[in-house]
């Protein structure tokens, strides 16, 4: 072996030198003894969940918000608005058999396919295309007018007051 | 009056010394802590040198060696006799040591400028071999320099191996890398420090 092996030999040796401290035995067997360390209590584990879980959906909102700027807009076919039937007794309008639409949220980029110009109407999704809808039919209100018995009104009548004068001790 | 002494009916101190380190484990896991103290003190200075050669700090691995027994003793359960107890407590202290050397650096990082490495405390001048007092001090320490400048793939097996009390195959597997890949990297290490030398001016002589 010549000099510069002895000297890497020598110098590696020199670098993990020792036996490790003489009463570590004694060192981990005094905390073998000590009681094991509690873990964090539930009430603790369920509010930190239940704080990164409330975080989570606050970004996951922010994220799918489509009228922010600079961010594509999610993916959801148009919402469709629904008549609500009136409620029994109110007059009845005319029955429309007309479904209004909302407002159709711009088509999502996909790769692949050009982006829609500005003033340029953007595609319609292939699910607002291809679904049908049947209207809605809304069964014909009877309306039952109203009976009531004639009110009789009985003439106020106030009777003459007299008003004596007061005696002059009084006065 | 004369004194009689019987024998007495205790069984005699079954000595813990002589009895392999699978027994040890089986007692140990049987809640016998002398049998655990046992093992402490057979296998203290191999995972001292492990955690020495991942930090290179001597209180680091003091702290690092005192946890991984704990975390072995926590763990007694989980060893199924796959390996050596030996070599599964030197895989927990190695990771164990992994993770303060992280914790370390990050935490050097944040007070030295990116551009200078994390510097590993050295072993001081007064803790020099004589042999290393025979060969050449200012060698030594040019050798000890360059070893921490290697890259961490090559500087541990290497430094890991410089005890020279475990086999290949058992730093291989405290490592978790294959045995050939283990010796090649001990090789090129020794091979890089070297060129370097002869590079400085010392002669391969």
């Amino acid at each position: 072996m010549n000099k510069l092996d002895r000297a890497v030999d020598a110098a590696l040796r020199e670098m993990v030198a020792g036996d490790g401290p003489p009463d570590l035995r004694r060192r981990v067997l005094a905390r073998i003894d000590e009681p094991a360390r509690r873990p964090a209590p539930t009430w603790l584990v369920l509010a930190a969940a239940a704080g990164i879980a409330v975080a989570v959906a606050s970004v996951a909102l922010l994220r799918t918000t489509p009228d922010r700027e600079g961010v594509t807009p999610s993916v959801r076919p148009p919402a469709r608005v629904l008549p609500v039937a009136p409620p029994a007794g109110a007059p009845v309008a005319a029955a429309s058999t007309h479904v209004p639409t909302a407002p159709s949220a711009p088509a999502p980029f996909r790769p692949g396919r050009r982006a829609p110009r500005r003033g340029e109407a953007p595609p319609l999704a292939e699910s607002v295309v291809d679904v049908e809808v049947e209207p809605i039919e809304l069964p014909p209100l009877d309306v039952v007018p109203l009976s009531g018995e004639p009110i009789a009104v009985t003439a106020l009548r106030i009777e003459r007051m007299q008003i004596e004068p007061l005696a002059e001790s009084q006065r | 009056m004369i004194a009689v002494f019987f024998p007495t009916s205790l069984p005699p101190a079954a000595s813990i010394e002589y009895v392999n380190d699978a027994e040890l484990v089986v007692r140990a896991r049987q809640g016998d802590t002398a049998a655990f103290g046992e093992l402490v003190d057979r296998h203290r200075a191999a995972v001292y040198r492990a955690a020495h050669a991942a930090l290179g700090s001597a209180n680091e691995a003091e702290d690092v060696a005192q946890e991984a027994f704990l975390a072995a003793y926590r763990k007694m359960d989980s060893y199924r006799g796959e390996a050596s107890f030996k070599t599964w407590l030197l895989k927990i202290a190695w990771r164990q040591a992994l993770t303060r050397r992280r914790r370390l650096v990050s935490r050097w990082r944040r007070f030295v400028s990116a551009g200078d490495p994390p510097e590993v405390p050295s072993a001081g001048a007064g803790d020099r071999s004589p042999e290393a007092t025979l060969i050449d001090a200012e060698l030594v320490g040019h050798v000890q320099r360059l070893v921490r400048a290697l890259p961490a793939r090559l500087r541990d097996p290497l430094l890991i191996c410089a005890d020279g009390e475990q086999t290949y195959h058992e730093i291989a597997a405290v490592l978790g890398i294959p045995e050939g890949t283990l010796k090649w990297r001990v090789a090129e290490a020794r091979r890089r420090l070297k060129d370097r030398l002869v590079r400085l001016g010392y002669r391969d002589e």
